[in-house]
């Protein structure tokens, strides 16, 4: 007998203007103003992200920023610090697999994450989602708005639905009808091409899509029809593709200000090290590698990394190793701006079949850690 | 300074010194090498050190005027890699080091030589001369067990023990254990037992020659000193106590397959071609009647040889192994038998040459892949 295919409970997390939001956070003297994330005003760059501030007038990511400054020339025009903004990312990142490893990152900002099993075997994913949404408060002091639903496309309707800093669900139940109603424009993989076609044919919103047959609608747009077909009667089989068996664990700091004291860096690498140190532990790996980045000042960037034979989780060897590579890695008067540590070449510790096994006289060793 | 030779006698000299001279570059002058001219002793010295080891080599040449220099080793390694074979004449002048052969001719900005570190004095007087072939044997039965866990730097080298009546190397880095015994009669005052790094050995390894029959050893209390035709190593020596790996060796594996080595060799270089990377996983079933390797890698594939060609007296077992140690216990046997004793499926295995020859012994310890 074949097993009833269970409803899937899949959260679409997306942070709100999430470069504006970095920014605005970092320097929360603009607060409340118009912050537009492009090259300098008036350039030839074009807005990566706004707040919402700025959205009000009519500005809109991948506008070109002199564009942007017309329409709004007293607004805040700035540089995305993209080491701060990864750093949030990776926070948010470890927030969702704390709940699942079946996370799909879409971009920087945005991800799907599959919780029908979860690792509190909580059932309610609204729950989960309503906890994720409130620890990235905690942890990164930015907002992020969630959708809630049985399948990827409607969860990720539902986060649109209530920007920014939105919770939204849409049960089976509600399903049909948030579809009939959605404009075309609105559905998934259809772009301002397609919409303008729909258009033509007389497809307004969900309702009029779903009238038309599914011959009807391959004559006009090809294979990508069947998707359109399915979807708004909310089918959407997409599974949550985790691309990864967790490869890396890193952590970054970037500091406020560029720092040049070597005791300061050693500090920083020793919390950094303890961080990755009790996560490893906790989720139950080793590693073999050891790598450290380094950004200078003049924003170059150097990764030195040792590959040791066993694998370790000891945040005192990651420490001492971390140190032997920055000190390295570092020249004279050397000034930094971020100072990062991951490992990678992972073993997990519960797959305790095919491990090589190590003679007890060895392992009794002591560690020389130190100079 | 100012000496002349030809290019294929420096090249044949200096050509493994290179692998002497760090990579990583923390101290700049230690990248270069110290040419010294002796005229009274008409020989030439070049040394490279990265101060835990330092070669010296030292050769016949036609020396004008003594002196000393310290060039860019990697320069002068591509100057006399491209050279024609012919006479180099070499010519410092201030801080250049003139380099002419036939038409071609190079100026080598040179570092302050005094800035090279001290090189130590060869002392001959108390030396211990060994059998050079002998010890390059023991070298290569037991470097490729060292660990390169910087942790436990005990395990980074080769300890080697001398008795009276024998001498023994040992490496291991917990996987596997490597034992070579030599039986030879060593004038000694008293045992020695020290850990050398392999760096030195290695190098020695490379440079080992039939023509050179004899080497000499001076163990000191903080380093060893190598005389080695025109070589002279000296390297530090890891300090600690070797911990005593005899206790990990089982004495009761009744589990004994004695097979053809060349067969398995290749029978598990095949079946490696499956075996998981993260793993490196062989398998083996043995049983009286049968013999079979096989390997899976998840999605690609799996091999399987069964082979028949063996003796086997034990109960049926079914045991895994990381294939590249296993190969490397394969190499370094070297009798056209080889016998493995193993006890349970995660009980170390030995392996050892079926025959036997009375001047030495070898014997390999390798730990299974844990099986559930």
């Amino acid at each position: 007998m074949q097993k009833q295919q269970e409803i899937r409970k899949i959260i679409h997390v997306d942070m709100d203007a999430f470069f504006a939001a970095v920014y605005i956070r970092d320097h929360p003297e603009v607060k409340g103003k118009p912050v537009i994330c492009s090259g300098p005003a008036n350039s030839r760059g074009v807005v990566s992200t706004c707040n919402y501030e700025a959205r009000k007038y009519g500005i809109h990511s991948a506008m070109p920023s002199f564009q942007a400054y017309k329409l709004c020339p007293h607004g805040i025009f700035v540089r995305p610090d993209f080491d701060r903004i990864r750093e949030a990312s990776d926070i948010v990142r470890e927030i969702f697999y704390e709940y699942s490893d079946l996370v799909e990152p879409v971009s920087i900002d945005e991800a799907y994450l599959d919780v029908t099993e979860n690792k509190f075997n909580n059932e309610s994913a609204t729950e989960i989602a309503r906890e994720i949404r409130k620890k990235i408060f905690e942890q990164t002091q930015l907002t992020a708005s969630a959708g809630v639903s049985y399948n990827k496309f409607l969860a990720k309707i539902a986060s649109e639905m209530n920007k920014p800093d939105g919770l939204t669900v849409i049960t089976p139940q509600k399903a049909l009808e948030v579809l009939e109603n959605l404009p075309i424009g609105k559905f998934h993989g259809i772009g301002q091409v397609t919409e303008k076609r729909m258009n033509y044919l007389g497809i307004r919103n969900g309702k009029d899509l779903k009238e038309r047959s599914l011959k009807e609608l391959t004559k006009h747009f090809g294979k990508v029809a069947n998707f359109y077909y399915y979807i708004v009667r909310g089918i959407d089989n997409r599974q949550v593709t985790t691309s990864r068996i967790r490869k890396s664990l890193g952590c970054e700091r970037t500091f406020s200000k560029d720092i040049d004291d070597v005791e300061e860096m050693l500090d920083v690498l020793k919390t950094i090290s303890q961080k990755i140190g009790g996560k490893m532990i906790e989720k139950k790996f080793k590693a073999k590698t050891l790598t450290v980045k380094i950004k200078y000042a003049n924003f170059d960037v150097v990764n030195r990394s040792k590959t040791l034979e066993l694998p370790f989780d000891d945040d005192k060897i990651m420490h001492h190793i971390g140190r032997k590579l920055l000190l390295q890695a570092l020249g004279p008067k050397c000034s930094i701006r971020l100072l990062g540590l991951a490992v990678s070449n992972l073993v997990w510790l519960d797959d305790e079949s095919n491990k090589q096994q190590v003679l007890p006289f060895f392992e009794d060793t002591e560690l020389v850690v130190g100079e | 300074m100012k000496f002349s030779i030809e290019r294929q006698d420096l090249l044949t000299n200096i050509q493994h010194l290179y692998n002497i001279v760090p990579s990583k570059n923390t101290m700049p002058i230690l990248t270069n090498y110290l040419i010294h001219a002796d005229e009274q002793a008409n020989l030439l010295r070049f040394t490279a050190t990265d101060l835990e080891i330092t070669v010296i080599v030292e050769f016949e040449a036609n020396i004008i005027e003594g002196g000393k220099a310290a060039v860019l080793a990697k320069n002068l390694n591509e100057i006399i890699a491209t050279l024609p074979d012919s006479m180099v004449h070499f010519l410092l002048e201030d801080d250049n080091l003139r380099i002419v052969c036939q038409h071609t001719r190079f100026s080598l900005k040179c570092a302050e030589s005094s800035q090279f570190p001290l090189v130590p004095q060869k002392d001959m007087t108390n030396v211990i001369k060994l059998d050079a072939m002998m010890f390059k044997k023991m070298i290569d039965n037991t470097h490729f067990a060292v660990s390169t866990e910087v942790n436990r730097p005990i395990f980074t080298g080769v300890y080697w023990k001398l008795m009276p009546d024998h001498q023994l190397m040992v490496a291991t880095d917990g996987k596997k254990i490597a034992e070579f015994k030599l039986n030879n009669v060593i004038n000694l005052a008293e045992p020695i037992e020290q850990v050398i790094p392999t760096k030195g050995l290695l190098f020695l390894d490379k440079v080992f020659s039939e023509d050179q029959p004899e080497i000499a050893v001076l163990l000191e209390s903080n380093r060893v000193m190598f005389a080695y035709g025109n070589y002279t190593i000296f390297t530090h020596i890891i300090e600690g106590r070797f911990p005593d790996y005899t206790k990990a060796i089982p004495t009761n594996n009744t589990n004994v397959l004695k097979i053809k080595r060349s067969m398995l060799k290749d029978a598990v270089k095949r079946v490696s071609l499956f075996a998981s990377e993260d793993t490196f996983k062989v398998k083996f079933d043995i049983k009286n009647t049968s013999l079979i390797i096989y390997s899976t890698k998840r999605e690609e594939g799996d091999a399987n040889e069964n082979l028949s060609d063996y003796n086997y007296s034990g109960e049926d077992l079914t045991i895994a192994f990381n294939y590249r140690y296993l190969s490397a216990i394969i190499n370094v046997l070297e009798s056209e038998f080889i016998e493995i004793r193993m006890g349970k499926s995660n009980e170390p295995a030995l392996f050892f040459n079926s025959e036997m020859d009375d001047k030495y012994s070898a014997r390999f310890l390798l730990m299974p892949l844990r099986i559930v």
